[in-house]
């Protein structure tokens, strides 16, 4: 088991360039599956990612608050996710191995909104210029800002919605961070997409149960 | 003890009966109003609040919490006396009304974050309770019974998106001598305080919590929360301009708060004739009101701080009356019947549509309505101002008040259904005296001037 340095000094290289565009990888597939697995698999990735990346502006002990943040809001999500997912299962008759990924239209709609942010963001090559924080990773925060923004306009599913805020307050981490290194505003930042982890796992929940609404009344 | 910690223990205190007696709402609901109540009385009747109950306070104290510090100060105590009124009004009329459970827990835990939020520094914590109240105010939005979330996601999206610009603009503008430094990075903080702010109040499109939450959610909470957020909104903005008066000379809040006005009232106008549900029309009226609210603001700028605590004020009591008419056809009807379901309204829940209606034509400044003064003197000043901004604001009230006829031609008609069930009686002991509080207020709009001109005397103890 490697000590907390020498994994540091593992990750450098990938801190450096390649965590990038894995990390936008992760952030288009958390747009575009409508299966919650898959996306809270790449919610995991972008956050072990993230946590790595802010490595360059952040001490390490800090840095990797995001995999704790991350590994808290995950785990919340998929219970509530796995709780809606297995009722609907239960009462459709489908058991729990099988796959359900299909391609629909909202998908597709999705795919190409997402596809179109990529190719405006590769043609425009836009630099949001915040405040000293470096070149790649400020077109990465302004990535992970609009990916954020578009998330939210994509429909009032709470799991999207609570993927779409998290992105939005990743940027964010981002942009503060360049300018300071608090630990009051390191864990205000956390404390915050923890609570807002919690509400939405909550909602995930009561917006599911209205299909066995009847079933557990007064629960 | 600090007034501060005295008043969270109290919140904290009512929150937890409150939950404890879910299963009798109407006791939660009273113990709630009764126990906001108190505090209301006791914030009014002690002079300089160094003594609460017998018991004395250090009224200077300033409580901290993770090296920031939280002070009771008086601009704060009016703010909270304002949010009591609202709580007290919607607990007990909602108690007695039989309001979603959800809210009496949720209504005290709303008004701590609140009241923390404005007694902390405005660009670091405030945000981050704001952003808690709004959290909070998920769960009344999405009630006990399971329904959609989408009023519920949306509350949550203007103050989370604010928070980062209000970050960015703490950091800079605690710096004094960056300014020097990097113009361009204090210019950056000026326009990320003016983003910030901006998303706080929900300009198109992101009012569409506003709308959603008249929809989907409850009508006690929808009008609560939205009430809630817009006065708790208008104190936190007024707070950063006095400490920041330099973000009125980047950009000038008459300008651009008389657009943003405009563009609500509009929108509210021209969807609201499309509805086609009763909720529905809600959700715009409740968007109109809000324009409304910000139209007013920004013609009268500061000056007008004494009308418009007046109004935050006397809205409770017309949106409380709308609320429990709503609530009542929504028991009979279904939440989202449409406007052809909903026929013999008139008929056989005679005071539930004259709530609505009446409280509808009092919301938009009907005459013989508590709010008459106040949007009279809006169309005047909007008129003296820009000639524009008037006719603009006649059309959506026009708009609005043909969505309105239409409802009730839809309401007067025959019953479809002859099993449906007349109101309770009990409804016209609660309804009656909110028509003719609203009625009184329109004759005599001074009846409520001490208390407006009371908190108003907090609210410039900044």
């Amino acid at each position: 088991m490697p000590t907390l340095p020498a994994f540091l000094d593992l990750a450098r290289p990938l801190a450096e360039q390649s965590a990038l565009g894995l990390s936008v990888l992760f952030m288009a597939a958390m747009l575009v599956f409508s299966d919650w697995r898959l996306a809270l698999m790449a919610y995991g990735g972008l956050k072990v990612l993230a946590g790595i990346l802010l490595t360059r502006l952040l001490p390490p002990e800090w840095a990797l608050l995001q995999w704790v943040v991350g590994g808290l809001v995950g785990v919340m999500w998929f219970l509530s996710s796995r709780r809606v997912d297995t009722e609907r299962r239960r009462s459709a008759g489908i058991p729990w191995w099988r796959p359900q990924w299909q391609f629909n239209l909202a998908t597709y709609m999705r795919l190409a909104l997402l596809l179109l942010l990529i190719l405006a963001v590769y043609v425009q090559r836009p630099v949001f210029t915040l405040p000293r924080l470096p070149v790649d990773l400020s077109r990465f925060a302004g990535f992970a800002a609009l990916a954020g923004l578009l998330g939210l306009g994509l429909g009032d599913r709470p799991l999207r919605w609570g993927l779409s805020l998290s992105m939005w307050l990743l940027a964010a981490n981002f942009a503060i961070h360049a300018l300071e290194v608090d630990a009051n505003i390191v864990g205000l930042l956390a404390s915050l997409e923890l609570l807002l982890g919690f509400a939405i796992s909550y909602l995930i929940v009561v917006d599911g149960a209205r299909l066995w609404a009847g079933e557990e009344e007064d629960a | 003890m600090t007034p501060l910690t005295l008043l969270l223990l109290w919140l904290l205190l009512l929150a937890v009966a409150a939950h404890t007696l879910r299963r009798l709402p109407w006791l939660a609901g009273l113990m709630v109003a009764g126990g906001l109540g108190l505090l209301a009385w006791q914030l009014a009747a002690a002079g300089d609040l160094s003594s609460w109950f017998g018991r004395s306070v250090e009224v200077e104290g300033v409580s901290a919490l993770l090296g920031y510090s939280f002070q009771f100060t008086g601009n704060a105590r009016g703010a909270f006396f304002l949010f009591l009124v609202w709580g007290i009004l919607f607990a007990g009329v909602g108690g007695l009304a039989g309001a979603d459970r959800v809210l009496y827990p949720a209504l005290p835990l709303i008004l701590a974050a609140l009241l923390l939020a404005l007694s902390a520094r405005p660009l670091l914590w405030a945000p981050l309770w704001l952003l808690v109240a709004a959290l909070l105010m998920a769960f009344p939005a999405q009630g006990a019974s399971p329904r959609l979330a989408r009023p519920a996601l949306r509350t949550l999206t203007a103050p989370t998106l604010a928070m980062p610009f209000f970050l960015f603009a703490a950091w800079v503008l605690d710096q004094p001598l960056l300014a020097g430094e990097d113009p361009a990075l204090t210019q950056a903080a000026w326009r990320a305080l003016v983003i910030g702010v901006g998303l706080l109040l929900t300009p198109a499109p992101l009012h569409g919590w506003i709308t959603a939450l008249g929809d989907h959610a409850p009508p006690f909470a929808a009008a609560l929360l939205v009430g809630l957020w817009q006065a708790a909104a208008y104190l936190f903005i007024r707070q950063v301009l006095f400490l920041y008066p330099a973000l009125a000379d980047y950009a000038d809040p008459a300008r651009w708060l008389l657009w943003l006005a405009v563009v609500q009232m509009g929108w509210a106008g021209v969807f609201g004739l499309g509805s086609q549900r009763l909720r529905q029309f809600w959700g715009y009226l409740l968007l109109w009101e809000y324009g409304a609210f910000l139209l007013f603001w920004g013609l009268s700028g500061e000056f007008g701080t004494p009308s418009l605590v007046w109004l935050l004020l006397a809205r409770p009591l017309i949106l409380v009356l709308i609320a429990a008419g709503l609530h009542t056809l929504g028991q009979r009807f279904g939440e989202q019947a449409t406007l052809d379901e909903m026929a013999g309204a008139a008929e056989r829940l005679p005071l539930a549509t004259i709530s609505v209606v009446a409280g509808s034509l009092f919301l938009l400044g009907w005459p013989l309505g508590a709010l008459a003064p106040i949007r009279l003197t809006t169309l005047r000043l909007a008129e003296a101002t820009y000639s524009g901004f008037f006719l603009a604001a006649m059309l959506s009230l026009l708009l609005l008040i043909l969505a309105l006829a239409r409802a009730v031609h839809a309401l007067t008609r025959a019953p479809t259904d002859p099993q449906l069930q007349r109101e309770p009686a009990w409804q016209g002991w609660l309804l009656w005296p909110l028509l003719l509080a609203g009625l009184l207020l329109s004759l005599n709009p001074i009846l409520l001037e001490p208390l407006s001109l009371r908190l108003t005397a907090w609210l410039t103890q900044l």
